[in-house]
């Protein structure tokens, strides 16, 4: 067995190759039976598939262990030959590869998860474990779990292989549809960041699609993740030809999409289903002598259930209701271990606006384990959203996390350094986020001592390597008991502005008094405004969700998922292209307003909206560009429409070098033609020399400069300077969407104009000054 | 010097690459609203492409951190990565020929920014596959020697100029020219390259 550094090392410096299918080879060779028998029935025939790919030129090669797990095998009689099967398979495999990789090959059971079907975590943990162990006494070089389609299974997989050795190589891939969803509901980013918590070292995609459907799917995964990366396509979507199963991507077809898995930072390159030694051949070829590219992790903070991401760059609302206290109904139903109630309670938060559900089990000591562990097992599959698993007792918190199907909210720790340890420890073999209170053994009153406990709880966690996957709570009294919200609104700042996030138990304020709801909700407002984060409350409160979506709209931070937006009319026209109908609404408005009317108070508006629904990622660029290309002409015809007259004084504009934004340009240049300047348009994209000499050739009255994008501004800056070094000491106004009045002085400018007629009015008090 | 001439109904691009670079990427499938104008983009491309890859090989030898080939030293990171030590270096040009560039004009003056666009982004594709095809069969065709990773001029540090000794290397054979000062290729949908090529272990034959 190699070393897992030592597999590390070979991925750092070349890509892989991996090797092809093996049942098809087997069918070729007139093999029919289930794969996994022939390791005992005719292992000189998997040696020779062996043989045949790493003739090839893999560097990887996998048992034929496919399905070689008891859950898998019991299904054809075969799971008392389980341990000579393994053995046999890793013997074969050994033999053939000389001095290649060896990797232990495990497929799922082909069981879902309870609710969807009726396999629980402990019984995939079971079933791997005892496969991966006996590959590991063997002396595999790695083991790679394939083809999974959900993702708990996955991951009690992965813990298996684990608990049988720290120091094996361990892969761990799943398979998605070509809507990039796995079986049970999971995409490519819920994966990447659920799995980058736990102790794999890569991941990867395999089978279902052929190589050109899997790119997105790839690169989506390889942006979110650090780990190595392993992907094996199928040669396309099977076809049927003659009855019979056919793969239609031949080696040549295949290996053109090389080049984009390489560009995406894969490390280990093979192929699934339909794959030959010929393709694999190829692949050697193409794939050359590569060392893999280098890939940055995009950084983002989110917690997922196994169908649902949630990120923290919105406000996130924590449903409270799944917690007994105070609900003896609820308890009663804990008790008799119930858990339709729990689903209700989860799917009536969720529908009101909960992305979170915080999960309490009262006393705990009460409560039976195997419920808890079946709450908390399916709910995420039943009501779709993550979890914030709010277990006190460490034992049963351990459970809990290990069998969440995903990467969950752990609430909560005190900043207690043994206790801090312990349960960052859990999330570091199980996965998960943590919410530390600011509190130790005693309850801190002030500000001060709640950010003496956040100073101690950073550099505890610094020491553990774990400031990154925690929010901190203040910690919320009732006011009832000298709760003091100031100094908690103060914690919030003082924890926003250092850049965590942060969590508030919302309720707990107004413990015991009358009208909660108003209480509750003020307070929020008020912690929203220092950059609260998220709040654990309830959101069947109406009023406390109506007075969070406002107060949100007030503080400009976005909106709440799930809130409609209301139809903007002119916007739609001009996304969709309707130019016909835009004509028509302008010649609408033309009966009321003026021209120029019209572009200020109507559609350069609306185009700014289309700019902010472009930047949300709610339009795409051709949509982008279909917009622009739709209301041109309308400008055109806006500025046709002004009168024209030549005669008096130049006026140079320009849109500066690497920008291509003209139609506010064009209007700027249409009004100041219409108040009678001789106007000289440089058009778009132009190059500081030739804005410097036009001015030098035409002494005009002034220059004007368009500018949109933070990235051309600096422009401006090119062009006085040159104008500056030529001694010519026009006037320079400026104007575009990402500028505004400071700017344009620091860039240099001499005036900034917002629109065009305060680009007129500045050239008349120029005429005026002179 | 080998030059192939490719019909650009053989050059096949990725249909997910393709989506990605028309500002798709973000999306599952191509609004149905917008499909349409890609398959048009997509024909009118067919008509006026003319897809030509040429390329070349030199020995190479490297030296203090220095490749050098036909009287070329290339250094820098770029190299460094991808180019050093290789005993024999392929130089690329690959282009789609003028009439591509006359199209997209045509529809930009037409104020059909969205079809130019599309044909734009479209030919983008269709230039660097084509290289990619040739590039995979070299590959295929030298079983002997491990090709790298095409590296091109103007990415990282490896110089734009290049562009200028390339297109002279290639010249007479194919109609591409060089801006003075900006190096920018004319016709624009023209790419350049360089691959090195290693020679494979012994064992790895
Ligand atoms: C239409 C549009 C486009 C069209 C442009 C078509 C064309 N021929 O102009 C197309 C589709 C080509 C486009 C492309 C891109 N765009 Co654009 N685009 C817009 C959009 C939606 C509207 C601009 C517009 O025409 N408004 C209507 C006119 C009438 O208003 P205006 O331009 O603001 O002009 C008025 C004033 O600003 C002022 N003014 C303007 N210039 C001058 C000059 C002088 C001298 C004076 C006195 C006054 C003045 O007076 C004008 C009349 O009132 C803006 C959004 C926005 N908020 O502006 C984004 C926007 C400018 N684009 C943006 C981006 C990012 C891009 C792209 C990079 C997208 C991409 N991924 O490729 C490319 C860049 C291409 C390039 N190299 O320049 C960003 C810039 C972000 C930033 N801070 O850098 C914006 C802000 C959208 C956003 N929020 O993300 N875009």
């Amino acid at each position: 067995m190699r070393k897992r550094s030592d597999v590390a090392r070979m991925l750092e410096e070349r890509v892989l190759l991996l090797d092809g299918a093996y049942g098809t080879e087997f069918m070729k060779r007139g093999y029919e039976e289930v794969p996994e028998l022939l390791n005992l029935k005719a292992p000189n025939v998997v040696y020779e598939v062996h043989r045949s790919y790493v003739e090839s030129g893999a560097d990887v090669i996998l048992t034929n262990t496919f399905g070689a797990t008891p859950m898998k095998l019991k299904k054809h009689g075969l799971d008392v030959d389980l341990e000579r099967i393994v053995r046999s398979a890793v013997q074969m495999a050994r033999k053939a590869a000389d001095d290649r990789l060896v990797f232990g090959d495990l497929g799922p059971t082909g069981e879902l998860p309870y609710p969807l079907g009726t396999a629980t975590f402990d019984d995939y943990y079971e079933n791997f474990k005892e496969t991966a162990r006996i590959m590991v006494e063997e002396g595999v070089d790695g083991i790679i779990l394939e083809t999974f389609s959900d993702l708990l299974e996955l991951k009690a997989a992965v813990l298996a292989v684990r608990d049988v050795s720290k120091d094996v190589f361990l892969v761990a891939q799943m398979t998605f549809d070509e809507k990039g969803r796995s079986l049970t509901g999971t995409d490519p980013l819920t994966f990447a960041v659920t799995f980058e918590d736990l102790d794999v070292d890569a991941l990867g995609i395999n089978c279902s699609l052929g190589p050109d459907e899997m790119v997105p799917i790839f690169q989506e995964l390889s942006q979110h993740t650090e780990k190595f990366l392993v992907v094996e396509p199928n040669a396309g979507r099977p076809i049927v030809v003659d009855g019979k199963t056919v793969y239609p991507l031949t080696p040549e077809m295949f290996s053109v999409h090389i080049d984009t898995f390489y560009e995406s930072g894969v490390n280990v390159f093979g192929g699934c289903c339909g794959t030959t030694p010929e393709h694999i051949r190829l692949f050697r070829k193409v794939m050359g002598e590569r060392r893999p590219l280098k890939r940055k992790r995009r950084k983002l903070f989110a917690v997922t259930s196994p169908s649902k991401i949630v990120r923290f760059d919105h406000f996130v609302v924590i449903g409270e209701r799944i917690n007994p206290s105070g609900r003896k109904k609820l308890w009663e139903k804990m008790l008799e271990k119930d858990e339709k109630v729990i689903v209700e309670e989860g799917k009536q938060q969720v529908e009101r606006g909960a992305e979170v559900l915080d999960v309490n089990f009262g006393i705990e000591s009460m409560v039976d384990t195997g419920y808890v562990k079946r709450v908390v097992q399916s709910l995420p599959y039943v009501v779709g959203v993550p979890l914030s698993l709010d277990v006190q007792d460490l034992r049963l918190a351990e459970e809990a996390l290990r069998v969440y199907p995903g990467r969950p909210l752990f609430n909560s720790s005190k900043v207690e350094e043994k206790e801090l340890e312990q349960k960052v420890g859990l999330l570091k073999r199980y996965g998960g986020v943590l919410v530390v209170l600011l509190m130790g053994k005693d309850v801190p009153k002030t500000f001060e001592e709640r950010k003496e406990y956040l100073e101690r709880a950073l550099n505890i966690l610094k020491t553990l390597g774990f400031e990154d996957r925690v929010i901190f709570d203040p910690g919320v009294l009732p006011l009832g008991a000298d709760g003091r919200p100031l100094e908690v609104l103060k914690t919030v700042r003082h924890i926003s502005e250092k850049g965590f996030l942060t969590t508030l138990g919302l309720s707990n304020l107004s413990f015991g008094l009358p009208n909660r709801t108003y209480l509750n909700s003020a307070f929020l407002v008020l912690a929203l405004n220092e950059g609260l984060s998220s709040a654990i409350a309830n959101p069947l409160d109406e009023i406390l969700m109506n007075t969070l979506r406002s107060a949100l709209v007030l503080l400009g931070r976005g909106e709440l998922p799930r809130v409609e937006v209301k139809g903007d009319e002119i916007v739609e026209v001009i996304v969709s292209g309707n130019e016909e109908k835009l004509k028509k609404i302008v010649e609408d408005l033309l009966k009321e307003k003026d021209p120029l009317s019209v572009v200020e108070e109507v559609l350069r508006p609306a185009m700014e909206r289309v700019g902010k629904m472009y930047d949300e990622g709610k339009i795409f660029l051709p949509q982008l560009i279909l917009a622009a290309q739709t209301v041109k002409p309308i400008f055109d015809r806006l500025s046709d429409l002004l009168p024209k007259s030549e005669t008096g004084e130049a006026f140079v504009i320009a849109t500066v070098k690497g920008d291509v934004h003209d139609i506010g340009k064009n209007i700027v240049a249409s009004v100041i033609r219409s108040n009678g300047y001789r106007v000289v348009d440089l058009g778009k994209d132009v190059d500081t020399s030739v804005i410097v000499e036009t001015v030098e050739k035409e002494k005009p009255i002034a220059l004007g400069l368009s500018a949109m994008m933070t990235t051309t501004v600096v422009r401006i800056r090119e062009v006085v300077d040159e104008l500056r070094r030529r001694n010519l000491t026009v006037p320079v106004i400026v104007g575009g969407a990402s500028l505004n009045e400071k700017l344009a002085e620091e860039l240099g400018a001499d005036f900034y104009a917002k629109n065009a007629s305060e680009a007129v009015r500045i050239l008349k008090e120029l005429k005026g000054g002179k | 010097m080998s030059k192939v001439e490719l019909d650009p109904r053989e050059i096949e691009i990725p249909k997910n690459v393709l989506k990605a670079r028309l500002g798709f990427g973000r999306v599952r499938e191509i609004p149905p609203a917008f499909e349409k104008y890609v398959r048009e983009a997509y024909e009118e491309l067919l008509e006026v492409a003319t897809p030509v890859v040429l390329w070349e090989d030199f020995e190479a030898k490297s030296e203090g951190g220095k490749i050098s080939f036909d009287g070329l030293e290339l250094s820098g990171k770029l190299v460094e990565a991808h180019l050093l030590g290789s005993k024999l270096v392929t130089v690329f040009l690959a282009t789609l020929g003028e009439g591509v560039d006359e199209k997209i004009e045509e529809h930009f003056a037409r104020g059909e920014d969205l079809m130019g666009f599309f044909l734009d982004g479209i030919a983008s594709e269709m230039v660097e596959y084509a290289l990619r095809r040739v590039d995979a069969t070299l590959r295929i065709q030298r079983p002997h020697l491990l090709g790298g990773f095409k590296v091109s001029p103007g990415y990282v540090d490896l110089p734009l100029e290049l562009n200028e000794r390339i297109v002279k290397m290639f010249e007479g054979q194919v109609d591409v020219r060089v801006v003075q000062g900006s190096y920018v290729l004319v016709p624009r949908k023209t790419i350049t390259a360089f691959l090195g090529w290693r020679e494979r272990d012994a064992k790895e034959i």
